[in-house]
């Protein structure tokens, strides 16, 4: 049998599936922008590696999966080689086998696509160098936020106005005796909890939320 | 009719701005008699949309191909029904939808607006034909559907394979109808503020029209994900796509908003936090439309390519800027009418859901962003993709789920320990439950797990609280336990029907979480006769038939799926190529269960009548698709108007707090 990764689609699939994706993502766009889909087929064209020699060899095929999603097609935007079913995705899969194969560890296989075609083939620039700060700003900005909140949190609590405990069952209080009255309920715990004798303190901004 | 189309259009222009600027001027002034009739104007955009837009239906229809839109978006092969997808297939066509919605939802808006609100519609009511002036000025000035070709093409270019699935008849204009209402919660949060209210009225106007742009945002991005799955062929249902973010991000907006202004609406409480967060929500939504209107993002690089581009980002910027300026400029009427009395309240942990909401939103506004920073400033090139927000975003999503079961049991105000420790501990002993078993069983993920548990938990205090609350009623009611759970659920709608939509959450997570970690692929070339095995699947492909139809040949594959020796099912995944669009669509074929789905598609059809297929089972996506429904289903629930809302709201003018109690509690007896 001869290798069945050389034999000829019926139609020229590069091209085909190139524009397929593209335009995948504009539908996503709920529309279709033709002008952004023209310019990356010709460019699909041209980036043709060369075929890649037949594997001989184990490999872990999970492992190379992995690795599919960790690198992006460069000529289809934001896609990565695992979705991608352009020629060039289909090569650079087989490359990756291709060095599994041969014995290279991960870090060795994203390198070699690294050297290839820059650093935005990574799906995910490296904890290292400038580009730290693609991680560092994102996870620093949400862990503070959460600090300020609870730092918010604090001062609004400081000074409390009100004592009053409540626990879940006695919220629920309320909802059983309307219940048992019969009535419509919706505004049952609410009444209850302000007509609590209690130092709950009255604003003149209170009054639209009887609502 | 295209010039009754266009003509449409221009008396829309006109009747937004007249909307906009007479009910203003007529506030300002004390005229209520402008007021009055700017305010009339409203319902007329709506005619006049109306019109533009049938026209452009009628166009279609006709297949009138001296229209240019007509001619981009159909051909003669196009079957009729095709038209309600082809009116949006492209920027002229969604911006007349866009503005044909956004005015229908403004009248009904500015019809039904609540007494409370009455005083500051006319800001409302500008605000909301001042976005509509903005949409309408550019379909008239730079994007006209109804532009006419100088001459008349014998046939169309036709509509694109792709949109030609029953999910885009759903998807785009459910995605377009959420992020344009997001308005209109906006408008009414914005004219409380511009009338100098003191914003608590606004409050249960912006969460009703806040909860319906989030449901359509929700289910419309479902819709996307199922269409994905089924119609892209590799398998997945989302991946981080810029274009998908935009549309996420004002969804995670309008989700802490509708959390956080029921504080409000209960405690009086977060009424800066809720203007700033319905704001950035309506800028993320914004946001959204520039994205998707101005250029698609992979070339966000030249967006000043398209002006149209610069047009939305002008907009964006006056969107955002200005409703924060008149947020400083109104800031004290904001103070809060409470306390907070205690860290450990419901109050505080919607807090916390907010701050984690806005901070995936954040994460994702810098995936989209980052890029092109680092490349302008840094000049090195970097793509953030799925990698980048699975990692970030994943662990802030997990944290949110423990919140969804955290915070719905902790009482409003202060809760003790004893309380917490009483209604956490059922839900946190199922939570670790499903952890031990599942470990039990071999599975070794530590995310996966913590995620599986998380939702056992929030899952299980959900079931608590229905139980609990059946308990009491049937109790206190003697009545049977079914009755007794609809009078539960039907007493405090907005709480129960959040529940519902927390266990569609958790559904969706099962699914996420079950295709992440735990399917597994395989893509295989099979000559006719041979087979491959993933899982326990056993996959024969038996052949192909090739069948030419009209504007595609339809490669239909057929292959028999046996399960332990035993043939389960045969299936036809099928592989379209359309020669007028040189591409391909395929059409997976999907065996789905509960478990878990067999998934194969045709990557491609070699000459030798062997055929590439890529085979995936996954886990538990089924979950995903099913929560749809229960999602809308509890969105429903939670939005249904609470009848006894109005006589309440008569009174609130009262001076005191007693005073209106006393009105409102022997009427309630």
């Amino acid at each position: 049998m001869p290798d069945v990764r050389m034999r000829r689609p019926v139609h020229m699939l590069g091209p085909i599936s190139s524009r397929k994706f593209t335009l995948t993502l504009a539908v996503l766009s709920f529309v279709l922008s033709n002008l952004a889909v023209w310019p990356s087929v010709s460019f699909a064209q041209a980036a043709d590696p060369p075929p890649v020699p037949p594997i001989t060899g184990s490999f872990d095929e999970k492992e190379a999966q992995s690795i599919d999603r960790m690198l992006m097609c460069p000529v289809c935007p934001a896609e990565s080689i695992d979705q991608a079913q352009v020629e060039l995705a289909r090569q650079m899969r087989e490359q990756v086998r291709l060095l599994l194969a041969q014995g290279q560890s991960r870090e060795e296989v994203l390198d070699y696509f690294v050297q290839r075609y820059g650093k935005q083939v990574l799906a995910a620039p490296p904890f290292a160098g400038i580009s730290l700060l693609a991680w560092v700003v994102p996870i620093g900005s949400v862990l503070l936020g959460i600090g300020a909140g609870f730092v918010i949190l604090r001062s609004m609590s400081r000074n409390r106005g009100a004592n009053t405990v409540l626990d879940a069952e006695e919220e629920l209080e309320p909802y059983m005796e309307a219940v048992d009255r019969g009535l419509s309920l919706e505004d049952a715990p609410r009444t209850t909890e302000e007509a609590r004798p209690g130092p709950v303190q009255d604003s003149p901004g209170s009054q639209g939320r009887h609502g | 009719m295209a010039d009754l189309g266009s003509m449409c259009v221009w008396i829309a222009l006109a009747l937004a701005s007249y909307g906009a600027v007479g009910s203003v001027v007529g506030k300002l002034r004390g005229s209520p008699e402008l007021v009055a009739s700017s305010q009339r104007a409203v319902p007329l955009t709506v005619l006049a949309l109306t019109v533009a837009t049938l026209s452009l239906v009628t166009l279609f229809i006709n297949r009138d191909f001296e229209v240019a839109y007509v001619a981009a978006h159909s051909d003669l092969a196009m079957e009729d029904h095709f038209t309600w997808v082809a009116f949006y297939a492209g920027n002229e066509g969604s911006l007349l939808y866009i503005a044909f919605v956004l005015s229908i939802m403004s009248a009904i808006a500015v019809w039904r607006a609540p007494a409370a609100v009455r005083d500051t519609l006319p800001y409302t009511t500008g605000v909301l034909m001042l976005v509509l002036t903005f949409f309408v000025a550019v379909i008239g000035f730079m994007a006209n559907p109804f532009d006419k070709l100088p001459f008349v093409p014998l046939d169309g270019e036709g509509i694109n394979p792709l949109l030609t699935h029953f999910g885009m008849f759903f998807h785009p204009p459910a995605l377009m109808a959420g992020l344009i209402a997001a308005s209109i919660p906006f408008a009414f949060a914005l004219g409380s503020l511009l009338g100098g209210k003191t914003a608590d009225e606004w409050v249960d106007a912006g969460r009703v029209w806040g909860l319906f742009s989030w449901a359509l945002l929700a289910g419309g991005l479902l819709l996307g994900s199922w269409w994905a799955y089924t119609i892209l062929g590799w398998g997945g249902f989302w991946f981080w796509d810029p274009v998908e973010n935009a549309a996420l991000m004002p969804w995670l907006g309008l989700t802490a908003f509708i959390h956080s202004v029921m504080v409000q609406k209960r405690r009086g409480m977060f009424r800066m936090w809720n203007i700033v967060l319905i704001n950035v929500a309506f800028g993320l939504a914004l946001y959204g439309m520039f994205m998707n209107r101005g250029g698609s993002v992979p070339s966000v690089h030249s967006f000043g390519a398209s002006s149209l581009g610069w047009v939305f980002l002008l907009f964006l910027g006056v969107g955002v800027i200005v409703p924060f300026a008149v947020f400083f400029w109104r800031y004290n009427l904001l103070k809060s009418a409470q306390n907070l009395d205690s860290m450990l309240s419901r109050e505080a942990a919607f807090l916390i859901n907010n701050l984690l909401l806005l901070g995936v939103a954040f994460v994702t506004l810098w995936g989209t962003v980052y890029p092109l920073l680092s490349q302008l400033f840094a000049g090195e090139e970097i793509t953030l993709a799925r990698p980048f927000y699975d990692r970030v975003n994943g662990p802030i999503f997990l944290a949110l789920i423990f919140l969804m079961g955290v915070g719905p049991l902790l009482p409003w105000r202060r809760a003790t320990w004893a309380t917490v420790r009483r209604t956490l501990i059922a839900p946190a002993a199922a939570g670790v439950c499903v952890i031990v078993v599942l470990i039990a069983l071999g599975v070794w993920k530590p995310y996966a797990l913590a995620a599986f548990g998380l939702g056992g938990m929030v899952a299980a205090g959900i079931l608590q609280e229905w139980v609990r609350g059946t308990g009491s009623v049937a109790r206190a009611r003697g009545e049977i336990y079914p009755l007794a759970f609809g009078h539960l659920i039907w007493a405090n709608r907005p709480r129960y029907g959040g529940y519902i939509v927390h266990l569609a959450v958790v559904m969706v997570a099962l699914g996420v979480v079950g295709t992440g970690f735990f399917n597994e692929q395989k893509d295989a070339v099979l000559s006719p006769g041979e087979s491959v095995t993933v899982r326990d699947y056993e996959v024969r492909y038996l052949g192909t038939t090739e069948e030419f139809k009209g504007n595609r040949t339809e490669y239909v594959t057929r292959v028999e799926v046996y399960r332990d020796g035993v043939l389960k099912y045969r299936l036809e995944p099928d592989r379209a190529f359309y020669p007028a669009f040189n591409m391909a669509s395929t059409q997976a074929a999907i065996r789905s269960t509960p478990v878990e789905d067999l998934y194969i598609v045709p990557s491609e059809n070699l000459e030798d009548g062997s055929v590439g297929l890529r085979i995936l089972v996954n886990p538990l996506i089924w979950w995903m698709w099913v929560a749809g429904p229960v999602m809308v289903l509890g969105t429903l629930i939670a939005l249904w108007p609470q009848r006894n809302a109005a006589p309440v709201r008569v009174v609130s003018p009262l001076p005191s707090r007693a005073a209106s109690l006393q009105t409102a509690g022997p009427g309630a007896d």
